[in-house]
């Protein structure tokens, strides 16, 4: 779902072809993630099929052809950027499940398990300042906004972490 | 590194006959030039903890040692020695003083200490500039703005080159943007070698410039995490996921 | 009703110290007033009550006997407009011993007058014991001169104006509004009254006179009397009158002292008042200041504004009602003495009863001060909202900086000096109030320290102007022979030989009281009772007039006027002003022989060789003639009203020092509480208990200092203007050793008076200061 967006948002800039998107989004996301070059090219092609990409009039650089937004394309990304949030909130570290399984298995391991946890996330968030604070002396503002994301997503789960621990601690 | 600060076993009780200690038997040792947060929720005894190595209180039990001088032995007088000579003390709502200047705050503690007046004023427009405030001097604090207020307050921490410089909640009252530039501000005074001890609730913020943070619950030491100050590779750190279309 | 109760006791209790502290002031400012309102009471009416009561003489004349006629007196009432009369009563001056005395030979100068009953239309006598003369050899005597010289009923006087030495039996005592002061020395006459016909026998062939007594409908005034006089003396052959004596003369005498000391209790006690008022209310003020916060919450839990200003206002009653409950009582017990005092010296009955007055008023007026020093912030506090009043209560506004305030905290001192030295004026109406509270301490110990020096000294001065010892002649025996008996005494060093004599002054309804000197007195220490001018010398008709004198008469030094001595009109030249308190003026042996040229000295004055036994001499003098000399050993005694000053003032410094020091003390005290949070700070970033001591003593040194010094300027003005004012009252102007002893020498320490007040004040302030707690101020942000 959000690569086609994320294509879709590169070429709302300029028309690009395929190993430009790939370069672009590698770039944009500052290497906290890599795109494969088949995925990105399915996906313009599906988008081409549904009439939300078309290629451009001019053929490019070696005869590849880049691709450009369509009215219908444009349409779709205001859409998707209008559109607020609604999926179910996904919690995907291994914490959550360590948790519920550590407290009906591991007897007593669970605060130290917390413990080791909430260190990482302390840890975390110094590596995620030290990120910010390089993005922004690169002039990457955006990245820097992406970092603090993550800074205020590591910080709620130390809370959480804190709970746990205050919890446990209080129900012995 | 030496050890600059230890706190061997410390006890703080406020209420003598009943309620719950303050502090409770921590133990704690600082090296100079590290900068260390002390973290934890309201009534953890994280500001009693910071009190009792500004000697600004005393223990009810244990020791506390700071820059060789054990605390709970000194008198009243000795003890406000030590205070203006080895530590500076930032607090949260800058408690500065509202009838003098700038420059007359930043000066008292020098003062104080009998410091030759053309040495202590050399010395005062020194920490001024260092802080980007020297043209405030003959200001007062009450038209400055939270920030500078607090530049102010760690300018008059500075003056007599304190072994350790104390910072309670420093960003308390400041707004992010002032807070955020006090904070580098304190950081960079760590790079060159000022060891700093800072309170804080907010684990961003601690985590953010200290390299230490020690964790109080309820007046003990729940945790002691030094912090590694180079990041791994960003992809290691932070993954923007993309859900493939259903 | 009962929640305000609740809550304003409980807010006294909360500010323990600062509701002692206003009852303390309240105790010692309600007793300085109670005593001053009370003195004020009791002392101003109590000689016109008993003026009225006894039908007192506006005038009264004396008349040679040798030139008038009793017959001829009759018509003189109508004369002068008199509306009622009293005489001719027949009188004599003489000296008597009395037998039965337990102190050796005691001798007194009599003025014995014939009188039918102690009643009549004016100058009634009332009778305190025994019964009135029916006998030619019984004698009526003064109640205060019989109970000040041990003469009771029964008791013998032996007269000693005539050869035979006639024997008078005492019969009674009465008390006589026409007697202005009891005195024991022997320039002072007493009264004493027996069948007219035993006055004639008694007189002699010397000395008879004859006294009328005169009302007039309205009371008449010194120039009416003044007129009267003049016109009595042209219808009357030269000589015929003696003497006068009017009210107002003796008012004034009576007043002298008793209205100087009335003049400083109530200068004081309003003094006192302003202090501890200002103080009180200061601290009243300052302490509903510091409630607000208080205030907010009380609201918020749902007080009325009137129920607010209620409870602030009753919590600073109790306390004020606790220091009235101390110090109106203490004042009131404290005033029975003087106000004793006051009445034995008219000769009233010893022991007036005080009326409940004084201390009432002086409840109303402290509770009318602390209620609206109490009400008046407590109203602006219970306009506000809840929020508001906790707003600023938790958040004093920063002081603004006075500019005194920022040049001394700029001065090159150590720094806890001159932030001390700053702070003083941080709050220049605080400031100023507590230079006020200094500074009438200070003055008060000024003008104290002055009188103690002075009155002492004055006392020693007059009492040296009678010699070592003096002796007075009995008119038995001569002049010649009492030199020689003098001048045998190996012990005497010098004689000055005087005689009185009355000077009539144009302008000056009753003749002045004189002295003559035959031989120059300066050696004796008549020289420092010059003023002005210069001694008298050896020409006729030159004189010294006190200032009384010079000022009735219009008369100034270097002037000349034509008087009467003895019926022998003179032209006089003053030559100078003296200072001399029972003489209006001095003259030379010429003048009085140029009127009376057979005049003998009655009086002699001995300075004796240095280490003689003045007692010894007079007993040889005594032995050479027992009957006909009256020997006297000088003696400086101090006298009530000097001791009535004394103790009162130095009451009074007592007191003022210590509204004083009680004011400084609150006034830090709330500077303390208001500074807590700069104290805590000072105290964080190092500053020492030392250093806070020092700081805050300085604050308060400052203004003790500042005080202490326009204190001095202060006192040193009110010294002169008060013993001026005194001097006055007796007619004369202050001799110039009076000023002399407030000299740098005992000014500079005084300086250091205004510095202790306030030090002393500042003590426990700043002992409170120095051992705040940081940590717990600091977080209660």
């Amino acid at each position: 779902m959000s690569l086609k967006f994320g294509i879709l948002g590169l070429l709302a800039e300029q028309p690009l072809h395929t190993y430009s998107v790939k370069a672009r989004f590698e770039d944009l996301l500052g290497g906290s993630w890599e795109v494969n070059i088949g995925q990105v090219s399915a996906t313009l092609q599906r988008l081409e099929r549904d009439g939300l990409v078309e290629p451009a009039e001019a053929r490019g650089e070696r005869g590849r052809l880049p691709y450009r937004l369509t009215r219908a394309g444009l349409q779709a990304l205001d859409a998707w950027l209008a559109e607020p949030e609604s999926e179910p909130q996904q919690l995907r570290e291994e914490i959550y499940l360590k948790l519920l399984l550590a407290s009906r298995v591991a007897n007593g391991g669970l605060p130290a398990l917390l413990a080791r946890q909430r260190r990482v996330y302390l840890q975390r968030l110094k590596d995620l300042a030290v990120l910010e604070r390089n993005a922004r002396e690169q002039g990457r503002e955006d990245l820097a906004l992406l970092y603090q994301g993550a800074v205020l997503h590591t910080e709620a789960d130390l809370k959480w972490v804190d709970i746990c621990a205050r919890e446990i601690k209080d129900g012995k | 590194m030496t050890t600059l600060v230890e706190l061997t076993e410390v006890s703080k009780t406020y209420d003598r006959t009943s309620g719950p200690a303050a502090l409770d038997r921590v133990s704690l040792a600082i090296d100079s030039g590290e900068f260390t947060a002390i973290m934890g929720p309201s009534g953890s005894g994280k500001s009693t903890l910071l009190n009792l190595v500004a000697g600004v209180d005393r223990p009810s039990g244990g020791r506390v040692r700071v820059a060789g001088e054990d605390l709970g032995r000194l008198n009243e007088a000795r003890l406000a020695r030590f205070r203006r000579a080895r530590v500076g003390f930032v607090f949260q709502f800058f408690n500065l003083l509202g009838n003098l200047t700038v420059l007359e705050n930043v000066l008292l503690p020098a003062q104080l200490q009998g410091t030759r007046p053309a040495q202590a004023r050399a010395r005062a427009v020194q920490v001024l500039t260092q802080l980007g405030i020297a043209d405030l001097g003959e200001r007062y604090p009450g038209r400055l703005s939270g920030g500078q207020q607090q530049r102010v307050a760690i300018a008059r921490a500075l003056i007599n080159q304190p072994f350790l410089l104390l910072a309670d909640e420093p960003t308390g009252a400041l707004d992010s943007n002032g807070g955020a530039q006090v904070m580098e501000l304190i950081e960079g005074l760590n790079r060159e070698g000022q060891t700093v001890l800072l309170v804080t609730h907010d684990a961003k913020l601690a985590t953010r410039h200290a390299n230490r943070v020690v964790t109080l619950i309820d007046g003990r030491v729940d945790d002691d995490t030094r912090l590694d100050g180079t990041p791994p590779a960003s992809q290691n750190l932070v993954k923007v996921t993309m859900p493939e279309e259903q | 009703m009962r929640a305000i109760a609740t809550k304003a006791w409980s807010e006294v209790r909360r500010r323990r110290l600062q509701s002692a502290v206003i009852a303390v002031m309240v105790a010692l400012a309600g007793g300085t007033i109670t005593l001053g309102l009370n003195l004020l009471l009791e002392s101003t009416r109590p000689y016109d009550r008993a003026f009225e009561a006894q039908q007192g003489a506006h005038l009264r004349v004396f008349y040679d006997a040798r030139t008038v006629s009793p017959a001829e007196l009759a018509s003189i009432p109508a004369r002068i407009g008199a509306s009622s009369f009293a005489g001719p009563w027949p009188d004599v001056y003489l000296t008597v011993l009395h037998r039965e005395s337990t102190r050796g030979q005691s001798r007194y100068q009599l003025d014995l007058i014939g009188r039918d009953s102690p009643g009549g239309a004016v100058e009634i006598l009332r009778m305190t014991s025994g019964r009135w003369v029916e006998a030619p050899g019984e004698v009526v005597v003064n109640h205060s001169f019989a109970e000040q010289n041990g003469i009771h009923l029964g008791d013998h006087l032996v007269s000693l104006h005539t050869a035979d030495k006639p024997v008078l039996t005492v019969v009674g005592e009465a008390i006589d509004i026409g007697q202005t002061s009891a005195g024991g020395s022997i320039t002072t006459t007493q009264r004493a009254w027996v069948q007219p016909v035993r006055v004639t026998s008694l007189a002699g062939d010397h000395g008879l006179g004859y006294e009328m007594a005169y009302r007039f409908p309205t009371t008449p005034s010194q120039s009416q009397l003044r007129d009267d006089m003049d016109r009595l003396r042209g219808s009357l052959p030269a000589g015929a009158v003696s003497g006068s004596l009017n009210h107002l003369a003796m008012r004034d005498a009576y007043n002298a002292t008793n209205q100087f000391l009335l003049v400083l209790l109530i200068a004081f006690g309003i003094v006192a008042l302003a202090a501890s008022l200002a103080t009180i209310v200061n601290l009243v003020l300052g302490t509903v200041l510091a409630s607000y916060r208080e205030i907010g919450i009380i609201k918020a839990l749902g007080f009325t504004p009137l129920e607010v200003v209620a409870t602030l206002v009753v919590g600073m009653a109790i306390p004020a009602l606790a220091g009235c409950a101390v110090g109106i009582p203490a004042g009131t017990a404290l005033s029975m003495p003087l106000v004793g005092q006051a009445a034995q010296s008219l000769d009233l009955p010893s022991r007036p009863t005080l009326s409940p007055i004084a201390g009432l008023l002086t409840l109303a007026g402290i509770l009318v001060g602390v209620v609206a020093a109490a009400a008046l912030p407590a109203l602006r506090a219970a306009r506000m909202s809840a929020v508001e009043a906790i707003v600023a209560g938790t958040a004093p506004p920063s002081p603004r900086v006075w500019w005194p305030a920022r040049r001394l905290q700029h001065l090159r001192l150590p720094r806890p000096l001159s932030l001390g030295a700053g702070d003083a004026f941080a709050r220049p109406l605080r400031a100023g109030l507590m230079v006020v509270a200094v500074l009438i301490g200070v003055t008060t110990i000024v003008v104290a320290s002055g009188l103690r020096e002075a009155i002492p000294k004055s006392l020693s001065t007059t009492s040296g102007l009678n010699g070592d010892v003096s002796v007075l002649r009995g008119n038995t025996v001569n002049d010649p022979r009492v030199m020689a008996i003098l001048n045998d005494q190996p012990q005497t060093q010098q004689v000055v030989a005087a005689a009185p004599g009355a000077i009539v002054v144009p302008g000056i309804a009753d003749p002045v009281g004189g002295l003559a000197f035959r031989d120059d007195p300066r050696g004796l220490g008549w020289s420092a009772a010059l003023v002005r001018g210069r001694w008298l010398g050896s020409n006729s008709g030159e004189v010294l007039l006190t200032r009384g004198v010079l000022d009735q008469a219009h008369l100034d030094v270097g002037s000349t006027f034509d008087g009467v001595i003895a019926g022998h009109p003179l032209r006089l030249h003053v030559v100078g002003e003296t200072a001399s308190l029972n003489f209006g003026a001095l003259l030379g042996w010429s003048t009085l022989t140029a009127a009376t040229p057979d005049v003998q000295p009655d009086r002699y004055l001995v300075q004796l060789r240095p280490g003689s036994d003045a007692d010894g001499f007079a007993a040889a003098v005594r032995a050479q003639e027992p009957d006909f000399l009256t020997v006297t050993v000088s003696q400086a005694r101090p006298d009530a009203a000097g001791n009535a000053i004394n103790t009162i003032m130095a009451i009074l410094s007592v007191v003022l020092g210590l509204i004083a020091a009680v004011g400084v003390f609150s006034t830090l005290l709330l500077y303390v509480h208001e500074r807590s949070r700069d104290i805590a700070i000072m105290k964080a970033i190092g500053m020492s208990p030392r250093q806070l001591l020092v700081m805050v003593m300085t604050s308060a040194a400052v203004l003790g200092l500042i005080g202490g010094l326009v204190g001095i300027a202060v006192g040193v003005r009110t010294y002169h203007g008060l013993v001026t004012q005194l001097a006055r009252g007796i007619g004369v102007s202050p001799p110039p050793f009076a000023f002399d002893v407030l000299h740098p020498m005992t000014l500079y320490p005084l300086t250091l008076a205004g510095l202790a007040i306030a030090l002393a004040g500042a003590l426990l302030p700043a002992r409170r200061a120095a051992r705040s707690r940081v940590a717990e101020t600091l977080r209660s942000e």
